[in-house]
């Protein structure tokens, strides 16, 4: 993989220092049968200005700053999604008690379980947005970098793990009314599960398309 | 749609259901301060069943109830009597009969339903104020 593109980018360097334009270097590769993609990503790393040789565009780099941003953005979306379904879940638990468990027993574990919700929500969440903030602003003023490396892999990761969560939670809502065990209190759940991970995944799609048509 | 306006959007509307959430949490939680109140009347609870084991213990042993808790700072593993965790004077004992006795608290709140169930045997509701509960010296075991 890595040879392969060296070699384009060599091949791109050398036609654009001998003048062709873009355009036809396109064609050419076209006709060798190189993916669509790939020849449009590596003419981009040429910028379009007349120079005597070419000149790079400066890519996405790893930065140590960027990569705590968007770690601790991430973190802090995973743990207010969490929290925030927990706290949901445990409304749905007091009002849907389950008859199998003693109802002082559960009250009491519900209300600890509501104590450590609220305290990842009160810290997490404003946290995460504040830095999403900080990110976007910081995005906007240096269009050169859209997404840096960490940037596209992490929000890939996100939408693997929202994804996931929609996935499972449709398969246990299927196998539930398969078993025609299908309670409010069930199904409260499951809706909360897949709109909390399905508004995430939804987002971050947007988020990585966006960035991807600006490039 | 200008995407900075969905994800505006989008912030406003997941920060209302994390405040409503937040909001709807506060009416479930009791206050700090009466929180701390009930952890108080769990320790009395607590520092009282330890006061009737080394009574029962010391029962068992003398076959006699003791005459008061001072008693059973020389007799049993109890190094101190326990006593109230906020005005720290001791809980009041008091012998009814030959078989059975007396022990008060005053508590902070009345117990809450819930916790009840919860800490199991041993446990007794309350209401706010001195309370006294009464307790029967185990009946002696057939030595064979």
């Amino acid at each position: 993989m890595a040879s392969s593109s060296q070699n384009l980018e060599q091949f791109i360097r050398a036609a654009l220092e001998k003048g062709i334009p873009k355009t036809e270097i396109e064609q050419c590769l076209l006709q060798a049968h190189w993916p669509a993609e790939q020849i449009k990503n590596a003419l981009g790393q040429f910028a379009d200005i007349a120079f005597a040789i070419p000149v790079p565009k400066p890519r996405p780099y790893l930065s140590a700053r960027e990569a705590f941003l968007y770690l601790l953005m991430f973190t802090t979306l995973y743990l207010s999604a969490c929290y925030l379904g927990s706290l949901l879940f445990s409304f749905i638990n007091l009002g849907f008690p389950d008859p199998a468990m003693e109802k002082s027993y559960s009250w009491r574990s519900e209300k600890d379980s509501i104590r450590l919700s609220v305290s990842f929500l009160l810290v997490a969440y404003p946290t995460f947005l504040f830095i999403s903030r900080r990110i976007r602003q910081e995005l906007s003023s240096k269009p050169a970098a859209r997404l840096t490396v960490i940037g596209r892999w992490l929000t890939y990761l996100t939408l693997f793990v929202s994804a996931s969560f929609v996935i499972g939670d449709l398969v246990s809502l299927v196998y539930n009314v398969l078993g025609g065990e299908l309670t409010i209190r069930f199904f409260l759940k499951v809706l909360v599960v897949g709109v909390i991970a399905g508004t995430v995944f939804w987002f971050y799609l947007r988020e990585l398309r966006d960035g991807e048509r600006e490039t | 749609m200008n995407p900075s306006t969905v994800t505006k959007r989008l912030a406003i509307a997941a920060s209302a259901v994390v405040i409503a959430s937040l909001i709807g949490a506060a009416f479930v939680l009791e206050s700090p301060m009466t929180q701390r109140q009930r952890r108080l009347d769990e320790r009395r609870l607590r520092d009282i069943q330890s006061i009737v084991r080394s009574v029962q213990s010391y029962a068992e042993k003398h076959n006699a109830l003791p005459k008061d808790i001072a008693v059973l700072e020389e007799e049993t593993e109890m190094r101190r009597p326990p006593a109230d965790p906020v005005t720290n004077m001791p809980y009041e004992y008091k012998t009814l009969n030959e078989s059975s006795f007396e022990l008060c608290a005053v508590f902070s709140l009345s117990s809450s339903y819930e916790s009840g169930r919860y800490y199991g045997d041993g446990y007794r509701a309350h209401a706010a104020g001195k309370q006294c509960f009464k307790y029967n010296k185990p009946a002696s075991r057939n030595k064979e």
